[in-house]
């Protein structure tokens, strides 16, 4: 409850807006709170801390950014009283207030538990039992331990993610690696897109090819043929994300890249018209090929039959049913 | 190897009725035992540790289902036929492709307290059809051995599967806990089976089982007990290396132990549920089972690209019967392509390879 606390109107140079501890937003630069505040004023107090610093923000960092943008040189202050308040309850309050009017997204929520881990030395049983409930989330320590990761992720990551580039599973999965990593593959992500089953894939294939080779996570998305890929204008940056993949699915598959370039070798060298359709087995784990055609008379019929003949002649066709 | 001894053990209320519990108990002193009513509200709940400090915990329950089961593979285009029975799940040697870790929902080991049910079963069903076999393995949620020097189950199988006529038992095991099988009347009603590997393997990705020469060292002392043995090379793991380390271990196990003991030896190449890449990836950075050639296959299963495991198959098969000739080697959920190709020979129909077995291990088939 706030009944006992004092608003007062003060300069805003009197906020210490360094000390950001009990910071929840992720982008501090809101538009719809600059707009509001251009056109209407403050209508609600910001929360502060009264400390030898100076006024420490608890809620309100988005309007006080937005406050020193348009100019407003005074500001609306609701003081915590007491000389020593509680600062868990003060960060409680500001995450209500957040909680009150917006979802926070996943950088916001591991900024929370990390903030009270750090700045206010609240155990981790405490944070997964009683603080990830009230975030929504699971009360597991390796939530726990994800979320702590995912609050120090590089910038550059943490743009890719809200930006929407990488999916929270894939920014959870790089945030493990070294920052070099992290900015590497963000700095990839710049150029392609991928799908988030896609992203998924792609990462678990870095992840095999690393283990295979014991390097770093990206060294195979900076080889020369990933490079012309990525600078290739004339694809989208779907098409240069799928080239991206399938390169390090033939890189992580050779044996299987080679059989599936041979299978379709042969195929050609048939020479069948291209309503006869001959397929392999799903990565070729059964014998056998599929033959497929459609004839719409007789005529058409007779045709691909045919066709179909000529091949069975052809000594090639025993190559098809090899698989290497 | 290092046996098993836990930090605590859950009993639930139900198993202090039953003797093994206390005799359980009783091999573990010192470990302290915490009585639960009931495992969904009872210590399982919102205790789950993490990986690997939960394998400390030793769980005494009953299991009030039946115990005998078809094998997993049953109906698969060629079936051995097995059944298995569960009285333990879960495992504490910490192989890192264990499909055990994606497929069990708790980390703590589980010893069912009802064996007297699960005796009274086996021994109702198999005398209720007498003109079937029974091959029956109890090493599908759990070593068949690993624990036995605490439950001494396998002095209760043994005897019993001695008495029946149509059973044989498989004891399936990466352990050398062999202590409780000496002196027992199977009277070649069970086989003692090895799931072996390359040297480096064991090494390296089966760490807390015994090494290769404990358990070889244990089968040639079984063999010396005049127990059948039986070999398992799965998981085949492929490596630049895997051709020479393989080759090795067929030689040393083939010339350890006399051909005649050997009732059979399986041929299965490592195969495992998409998820647990991940697991293995989080749980052993430094494993190198995923690295291998894997795509989708039979039962939702990743397995090596089809000619990989040909050409594996293909050379062990070789190599043992260079050994040891005779042997009956067998794959595991394999289809017939793949046995054609690898044994370079029609593959038994669906019953002849049961039929094969049984002709191994049943007096007079």
């Amino acid at each position: 409850m706030l009944c006992a606390m004092v608003i007062q109107e003060i300069s805003i140079k009197e906020i210490n807006l360094g000390d950001e501890r009990f910071r929840i937003s992720e982008d501090l630069d809101s538009a719809p709170v600059l707009e509001s505040l251009r056109e209407i004023g403050q209508l609600n107090p910001v929360l502060v801390l009264d400390e030898d610093a100076g006024k420490i923000i608890v809620c309100g960092f988005r309007r006080i950014r937005a406050m020193r943008k348009l100019g407003i040189p005074r500001v609306f202050v609701r003081i915590l009283p007491g000389q020593s308040p509680d600062p868990v309850r003060a960060y409680r309050m500001a995450l209500w207030d957040n909680l009150a009017g917006r979802q926070l997204n996943p950088l916001e929520k591991a900024r929370f538990l990390y903030n009270l881990r750090k700045n206010f030395s609240v155990a981790d049983d405490t944070l997964a039992k009683v603080y990830l409930p009230l975030l929504g989330l699971n009360p597991a320590e390796n939530v726990l331990e994800s979320y702590l990761l995912l609050h120090a992720i590089q910038p550059a990551l943490r743009k890719c993610f809200l930006d929407c580039r990488l999916t929270l599973a894939s920014v959870e999965a790089v945030s493990e690696m070294p920052a070099t990593v992290q900015n590497r593959i963000a700095s990839l992500m710049e150029k392609i897109r991928l799908s988030a089953s896609l992203q998924r894939k792609f990462l678990g294939l870095l992840q095999d090819l690393a283990a295979v080779s014991g390097d770093e996570l990206d060294v195979p998305v900076r080889s020369p043929e990933v490079l012309e890929i990525i600078e290739d204008s004339r694809l989208s940056p779907f098409q240069r994300g799928e080239k991206v993949y399938q390169f390090l699915y033939n890189l992580r598959n050779p044996k299987l890249s080679q059989a599936l370039a041979q299978f379709l070798a042969k195929r050609r060298s048939l020479r069948l018209p291209g309503s006869i359709r001959i397929s392999a087995h799903p990565f070729f784990e059964e014998p056998g090929v599929r033959v497929e055609f459609e004839a719409p008379d007789v005529e058409r019929f007779r045709d691909l039959a045919s066709a179909l003949e000529e091949a069975a002649r052809q000594p090639e066709l025993r190559e098809l049913f090899c698989v290497k | 190897m290092n046996p098993y001894r836990p930090k605590r053990i859950l009993v639930q209320e139900q198993s202090w009725k039953d003797s093994t519990t206390r005799e359980i108990l009783d091999r573990l002193p010192g470990v302290a035992a915490e009585t639960f009513s009931d495992l969904e509200s009872g210590p399982m709940e919102g205790s789950r540790t993490p990986y690997p400090y939960a394998k400390d915990t030793l769980i005494l329950m009953r299991y009030p289902g039946r115990f005998l089961k078809q094998c997993q593979g049953s109906g698969a285009e060629i079936c051995c036929n097995y059944f298995v029975v569960s009285y333990a799940w879960n495992c504490h040697f910490e192989c890192t492709y264990c499909v055990l870790q994606s497929y069990l929902s708790n980390d703590a080991l589980v010893v069912c307290t009802n064996i007297e049910d699960l005796l009274t079963e086996l021994k109702d069903t198999l005398e209720q059809s007498p003109g079937r076999k029974f091959r029956i393995g109890t090493g599908e949620l759990a070593d068949s051995l690993a624990l036995d020097h605490v439950t001494r189950y396998s002095q209760r199988l043994v005897p019993l599967f001695a008495a029946l006529p149509n059973g044989i038992l498989e004891l399936k095991t990466k352990s050398d806990q062999i202590a409780n099988l000496r002196d027992l009347d199977h009277r070649g009603h069970t086989i003692v089976s090895w799931s072996v590997n390359s040297k480096s393997i064991c090494r390296t990705e089966e760490r807390k089982s015994a090494s290769f020469e404990e358990r070889l060292a244990a089968a040639v002392q079984c063999e010396k007990w005049g127990y059948k043995l039986g070999f398992h090379f799965d998981p085949l793991v492929y490596s630049e290396d895997w051709e020479e380390e393989y080759r090795e271990s067929v030689r040393e196990i083939f010339r350890a132990v006399n051909p005649g003991s050997i009732a059979w030896v399986s041929l299965g190449a490592l195969r495992f549920p998409p998820r647990l890449r991940e697991l293995v990836h989080k749980r052993f950075p430094k494993s190198r089972v995923t690295c291998g050639e894997f795509v989708p296959g039979h039962h939702g299963k990743d397995r090596y690209f089809r000619p990989i495991r040909e050409a594996m198959y293909r050379k062990m098969h070789s190599w043992i019967q260079t050994e040891a000739p005779g042997v009956l080697i067998y794959l595991c959920m394999e289809n017939r392509a793949v046995w054609e190709q690898s044994f370079g020979k029609k593959p038994p129909d669906a019953s002849q390879l049961s039929d094969q077995l049984d002709s191994r291990v049943f007096p007079g088939s």
